[in-house]
């Protein structure tokens, strides 16, 4: 049996609300992550890509990272599978790959011809088909054709090579970073590339016996195409997620074991006002998780955020639903049509002489006004 | 409007022609313009704003300060522009040529732009606009914008979009009031405060007037004016009974006057007339005796017509008789001269049988003259066949000896060609020889050429040798060191989990819960780096060893190749006993004499050509002479029959005369001919003439003298009623009875003269005799007393009348002026209170209200509060709810207010003022009220589309996080139709955007453009 352990999305150096998550992440991988590897001893490790948050990743990240590779590869003397994500620069990460990879370090980063690396246990033999983040344009020029206008002609076309070159008798296994259709998204993620139409059709990893897919931070999936999801939550939308590595254990069959991973800091999201939620933070006694607090005041409050944080440090962000009723304009009738451009001109001076003069506009008043707007040379405008 | 291609040349810093197809991007609707700092990325904006109206984006960059400085005079510079605004297609295209014109004897150099717009219908382009003008308001008509409104809502140029949202509240007036026409409530507002200070002027005009009409009369009031009014109109009832009363006294002073006149003159005219009829008496005498010289002058004038008729008829008859006598003295002469042509006329025949003999000699001169022409003729061909006879003789001679000659050459010729084909035939001989001298002089080349490279392979082949053996020692040592290495890390690896273990807990490596043998921290352990590094240098090893190895081979596999060739060579110029020199020379003389006869065989043609032309040459000699020939006989015998002819015409001639002296004689024969015809018809005329003349006078006599008779019993009848006619006047007829008679004119006046005399007389008589009666029994009155009193009361009356007219008048008017007061005052009631409602409302409008708002700044703070509601929406999602804009009425300076932004922070509970924000803050939301304005343009306009949007920079003032969730807030934004182009160095964006514009410099310095999509 070959068994795989499958994550991705670390996003390490990510910043959420001006807090680094770095430290969370630290404790992560060497609380959490390597002693599983340890325990689990899988005969490999696939990282879906998304490694760092940014193409130029701060450098404590990249120790980190590079702390973990150590010990994954050299301490648990674990074979490694990574890609790239859309997050991470190719050009800025490949570096010593072929002698990586004697050390059992597969750092797939740019986009190349399809070629497996085979991981072999008691006679059975797994392909995995790295597949690193790439753009449409890349495609292009890797296989010159001007055919490949998106994400999805550039997919198909490359799994046509793999397909052509792969040993149906073994096991093959696709890793790759991109957007199924049809898959929920969270507010941590960045969409594949802005503006485009970045989703692919998930039939397109058909002809794998399993696919371990990054880019999407809630674990979720169908017909052995999966994500593992981000290890961590990086957004309050994701409060209620239960983050996990997934274990893929390949015998006669594919079956796949979440993991559940253990939160240094959980996420959670607060809304009352704010008298009561203040009474409840003095109270709070387990103040190591992330807050989001949604004041339902409807009246300003005094620095609330400062106030709120003195009881409970790891407040991250407020949201006020007074801002939006003090700061929406009138939405009294007259405002909404002035707004759609459907007011006469008469009826502008009415309501200015009543909301702003207070007075009521007479016949007199109106037979003054259609005689001052044709002195000034004015058409009435509907 | 979507943008679809920008073209351009010589603009900014696109030196060169360039063009951008946005249809490339047309699947990504958010795009990026990115390159270095100056590469151009704000030129293509500057280009769009430039072809639609003739300026850039931003303040102070004209059309005419973007031509390249470094272009060229005769490149022009030019952007074309092509949008879509709904299903229509436009391009807009402006260019800019340097011209040369003279002005004042210098040359100067002017930039002379031309601009133009298209539309694209029915399946061509059709010209819109032909001029700047008329470009730019094509422009704001397609677009709805004017370039200002342009460049804050479809633009927002670099660093000045947040104007708006910096701009206090005068500021943002001026630009809210250009993009929703709030102006024209200004205006509005202007009317009414117009209309009320014309009100306000027109009130106090009417009371004015008031015033001044009542103040006229020194009334202060309406009811005093009234009561003068009364006061007036009995003085005047008044003063008309004394008018009248006085208007009879004059009347009867006037009548008295009347009498005493006439009396008066009654007197004086009687003196008058008594006078004149003295005179007239005294002139009586004289009357008389011209009364009588009337009278005579009168019948001498009746007669005078009678008299000068009787005169008239005898000189009639006495010029008659004249005529008659001078036609009788005609007539003798005629008949003497008639006798004398009569004889001439008798010799005419014998004149006639003259000139009938000569014209008979005249028809035998012309045969002679015939014959004489025939025989020159005869003689003339004779010569000319003797000269023809001479040139054919000639002609055969040079023909003979041409022929001679050829025949000679030809002969020549054909052993030429003999020698020729014989040398020609040694040439394949000579060819083989060649080929056979140069084959030996290649391989010998070729043998000394392939030793040398021999000798140098085999060189190369020691030095690859050495580089392997020493690459794989190298490769051994590093290997080594590498592994010794990580053989150290291993174990520091192991004390690291080992310092982490403690009893009781799992061993990570292999599960057990003792950890009776702990790894221990080995001394001077490497670390992870060190052990990469010395990987990474025995790979580097690798990698060279396996190049050396590689070039070891490939020498070993050359010097063996070479080898094999070089014994080749050698074996096959065994049978080779000279040097290739050697070959190489002979070779190259035989080849010589190869080329000589080549050049020979190559002239073959030409020589056959030759012979063959000058054959025919002699051939077609021999014919021409075998022709001339033929032809020298032929002449032979016409000369012969020629001279025969000659001699039988000589003696059909006889004398010597020729042709010219015969026709002299004939022409003087002619001449005398028509002479003597001439004379012959002159006679005869002559004759005729005077025989015609003799008649004529003959009639002329015989008439005259009856005319002569008639007059004569004129005479006598006239004389005779004469003599009857003064015997009944009673008159005597005497010499110049008639002398200084006067004529009627002069006669009349005498009578009228005469006849006044007598009627002035009479008429004065009458008149006196009148006078007489009239003042008899009557003295003379004194007529200065009865005028003086008249006068008197004439005055009197006069100054009454001038009272009457000026009480009058003035009651006339005080009348009037009352009317007018009561008019105004009705109409200043009726105004003063229009007058307060005009006020009133034009204080509404333009501030005076419990706000202190102007209706424009009512109007522009609701546009504000809807462009607020719309960008706050943005703004939400840029700043994750932590901000959002509201108006605030904080005054604004100058007066106005209202149109503040304050941000409401959730953080602090509160609002603050906008400039209160960091750099990235004011960014995000400058850009959330840009879009806000966008929204709500759009909404209010109606038709005005706002497919696209460009943003130049700003996004490098936001740290990564914040940039990203606005780009994730661009991207939801995007699920919209709108399109949006970004300019932007910022590393990060042009990872996250695929659609990518870069802008980069080529050699030259031009920018140029590459797409990636």
């Amino acid at each position: 049996m070959i068994k795989l352990l499958h994550t991705s999305d670390w996003h390490l150096g990510k910043i959420i609300y001006g807090r680094s998550l770095l430290d969370d992440q630290r404790r992560f991988i060497f609380d959490f992550f390597l002693p599983l590897v340890a325990e689990e001893k899988p005969d490999a490790v696939i990282i879906a890509g998304d490694i760092y948050d940014k193409k130029i990743a701060p450098p404590d990240a990249i120790r980190l990272f590079d702390d973990a590779l150590t010990a994954l590869c050299l301490d648990c003397k674990t074979r490694v599978f990574i890609i790239s994500g859309n997050h991470d620069s190719g050009d800025r990460m490949a570096i010593g790959g072929a002698l990586l990879s004697k050390i059992g370090l597969h750092i797939s980063l740019r986009l190349q011809p399809p070629e497996p690396v085979t991981v072999e246990k008691d006679g059975k033999m797994a392909d995995i088909w790295p597949i690193p983040y790439f753009e449409p344009i890349d495609m292009r020029e890797m296989l010159c054709s001007e055919n490949i206008k998106s994400f999805e002609d550039g997919y198909r076309e490359y799994i046509n090579l793999i397909e052509k070159k792969m040993d149906r008798r073994r096991v093959n296994i696709a890793v790759a970073h991109c957007f199924v259709k049809g898959s929920c998204v969270c507010e941590s993620e960045s969409p594949s590339y802005i503006g485009g139409a970045g989703e692919i059709p998930r039939e397109l990893f058909s002809a794998f016996d399993y696919t371990a897919l990054g880019h999407l931070h809630s674990p979720q999936g169908a017909d052995n195409v999966f994500y593992s999801g981000s290890p961590l939550k990086y957004s309050f939308d994701e409060q209620h997620q239960t983050k996990a590595i997934l274990a893929i254990e390949i015998d006669d069959e594919v079956s796949i074991r979440r993991i559940e991973v253990k939160q240094p800091h959980d996420m959670r999201v607060l809304s009352g006002k704010f008298n009561d939620l203040l009474e409840l933070l003095k109270k709070c006694e387990d103040k190591s998780d992330y807050l989001f607090v949604s004041l339902t005041d409807e009246a300003p409050v005094f620095e609330p955020m400062a106030r709120l944080r003195e009881y409970y440090p790891n407040l991250l962000h407020i949201d006020n639903r007074w801002i939006n009723t003090k700061s929406a304009a009138g939405d009294d009738d007259f405002r909404l049509r002035m707004r759609q451009s459907r007011v006469s001109d008469e009826t502008v001076f009415s309501e200015f002489l009543r909301q702003i003069c207070s007075v009521e506009p007479t016949e007199e008043d109106l037979e003054l006004f259609a005689e001052l707007l044709k002195d000034s040379g004015e058409a009435d405008r509907i | 409007m979507k943008p679809l291609k920008l073209e351009m040349q010589c603009f900014g810093s696109f030196y060169e022609s360039c063009e951008i197809n946005f249809e490339e991007l047309s699947r990504n609707r958010i795009f990026l313009i990115t390159g270095r700092t100056g590469s151009g990325k704000t030129t293509i904006l500057d280009a769009m704003c430039c072809a639609l109206y003739g300026s850039a984006t931003g303040e102070g960059r004209q059309w005419e300060l973007m031509r390249s400085m470094i272009a060229p005079e005769n490149k022009p510079t030019f952007v074309n522009f092509t949008f879509s605004i709904g299903n229509k297609l436009y391009r807009f295209e402006r260019t800019m040529q340097i011209k040369e014109r003279k002005r004042g004897g210098e040359k100067i150099k002017s930039a002379e732009t031309q601009a133009a717009a298209f539309e694209f219908a029915d399946g061509e382009w059709s010209m819109i606009a032909k001029n700047p003008r008329e470009v730019q308001q094509a422009a704001q008509r397609l677009l709805g914008f004017t370039r200002e409104q342009f460049v804050q809502i479809i633009i927002l140029p670099q660093g000045e979009f947040k104007k708006l949202l910096l701009a206090n509240s005068k500021e943002k007036s001026v630009i809210l009031e250009s993009l929703f026409l709030a102006s024209r409530w200004k205006d509005i507002a202007g009317a009414a405060a117009l209309k009320s200070r014309q009100l306000n002027e027109s009130l106090l005009a009417m009371r004015s007037e008031y015033t001044a009409l009542l103040g006229s009369f020194g009334c202060l009031a309406s009811d005093d004016l009234d009561k003068k009014i009364t006061e007036s109109a009995q003085n005047e009832a008044s003063l008309l009974s004394d008018i009248e009363k006085t208007e009879g006294q004059l009347s009867e002073a006037e009548k008295e006057l009347e009498k005493m006149r006439s009396l008066s003159d009654a007197f004086l005219q009687l003196d008058k007339w008594q006078r004149t009829v003295k005179e007239l008496e005294e002139k009586q005498a004289q009357i008389d005796s011209l009364r009588c010289d009337t009278e005579k002058s009168e019948k001498l004038l009746s007669l005078l017509p009678f008299f000068d008729r009787m005169n008239g008829a005898l000189l009639r008859h006495k010029q008659q008789k004249e005529s008659s006598k001078r036609l009788a003295e005609q007539k003798e002469r005629a008949q003497v001269f008639l006798n004398a042509r009569r004889q001439k006329y008798d010799a005419l025949p014998a004149m006639r049988k003259q000139a009938e003999e000569m014209q008979l000699m005249a028809k035998a001169l012309s045969e002679q003259i015939e014959k004489a022409k025939r025989l020159d003729y005869a003689k003339n061909e004779h010569r000319i066949l003797l000269e023809r006879l001479e040139k054919i003789k000639s002609e055969e001679i040079s023909l003979t000896c041409d022929l001679d000659d050829a025949r000679e050459r030809y002969k020549k010729g054909e052993q030429i060609w003999r020698d020729t084909l014989e040398q020609i035939g040694r040439m394949p001989e000579l060819s083989e020889g060649i080929r056979h001298m140069q084959s030996a002089a290649d391989d010998l080349d070729r043998l000394k050429k392939q030793e040398h490279e021999l000798s140098r392979v085999y060189q190369i082949k020691l030095i690859c040798d050495e580089n392997a053996k020493k690459a794989h020692a190298k490769y051994d040592s590093m290997r080594r060191n590498a592994e010794f290495l990580r053989d150290m890390f291993s174990q520091n690896s192991a004390y690291a989990l080992s310092s982490r273990l403690s009893d009781g807990s799992p061993c990570p490596v292999c599960g057990s819960a003792e950890h009776p043998h702990p790894a221990k921290k080995p001394q001077d352990s490497p670390s992870a780096q060190d052990v990469k590094q010395a990987e990474e240098s025995a790979s580097n090893s690798f990698d060279e060893l396996q190049m050396a190895v590689s070039g070891q081979n490939k020498a070993a596999s050359d010097y063996s190749a070479v080898f094999g060739l070089v014994q080749e060579l050698r074996d096959r110029c065994k049978k080779y006993k000279e040097s290739s020199e050697y070959y190489r020379a002979h070779s190259g003389q035989m080849q010589e004499e190869y080329n000589r006869l080549d050049k020979m065989q190559s002239q073959r043609g030409i020589i056959e050509e030759r012979r063959q032309k000058l054959n025919s040459e002699i051939k077609d000699m021999e014919n021409r002479l075998a022709l001339l020939q033929s032809r020298k006989l032929t002449v032979s015998a016409e000369e012969r029959s020629k001279q025969d002819q000659i001699a039988l015409i000589t003696e059909s001639v006889g004398g010597e005369k020729t042709a010219a002296q015969l026709e002299d004689e004939l022409l003087r024969l002619n001449e005398e001919i028509k002479k003597t015809e001439a004379g012959l018809e002159a006679v005869q005329d002559g004759f005729f003439k005077a025989d015609r003349e003799l008649t004529r006078i003959s009639e002329q006599l015989a008439s005259s003298r009856n005319a002569e008779e008639e007059k004569r019993a004129a005479f006598e009848e006239a004389s005779l009623e004469f003599s009857g006619r003064l015997k009944d006047s009673g008159l005597e007829l005497r010499e110049g009875i008639f002398d200084g008679l006067p004529d009627r004119e002069q006669l009349d006046r005498r009578k009228n003269a005469v006849s006044q005399f007598e009627m002035q007389l009479h008429t004065a008589r009458q008149n006196f005799s009148d006078c007489q009666l009239r003042t008899k029994g009557r003295e003379k009155p004194a007529l200065h007393e009865y005028l003086q009193r008249k006068d008197s009361l004439s005055d009197r009356l006069s100054q009454m009348k001038i009272s009457l007219g000026r009480l009058q008048s003035e009651l006339g008017n005080m009348r009037s002026c009352a009317e007018r007061a009561k008019n105004l005052d009705r109409q200043m009631v009726e105004k003063d209170r229009l007058y307060s409602n005009v006020s009133r409302i034009s204080g509404f409008l333009s501030g005076k209200n419990s706000f202190n708002t102007p209706i424009h700044q009512f109007v522009l703070g609701i546009m504000l509060e809807n462009i607020v509601q719309y960008a706050n929406v943005y703004l939400d999602r840029f700043s994750r709810g932590k901000y959002s804009l509201v108006r605030v009425d904080r005054e604004g300076g100058h007066g106005y207010k209202g149109m503040e932004l304050d941000v409401i922070d959730s953080y602090i509970g509160g609002s603050r003022d906008v400039k209160t924000l960091s750099g990235g803050e004011i960014f995000i939301t400058s850009l959330s009220l840009a879009f806000g304005l966008s929204d709500a343009v759009q909404s209010f306009a109606g038709g005005i589309r706002v497919d696209s949007l460009f943003i130049d920079e700003g996004f490098g003032s936001l740290d990564p996080e914040t940039l990203d969730t606005a780009m994730r807030a661009l991207n939801d934004i995007l699920k919209s139709d709108r399109i949006i182009g970004l300019i932007s160095h910022v590393e990060q964006l042009r990872d996250s955007i695929a659609a990518r514009i870069e802008v980069t410099k080529s050699d030259n310095g031009s920018a140029r453009i590459r797409i990636t999509a």
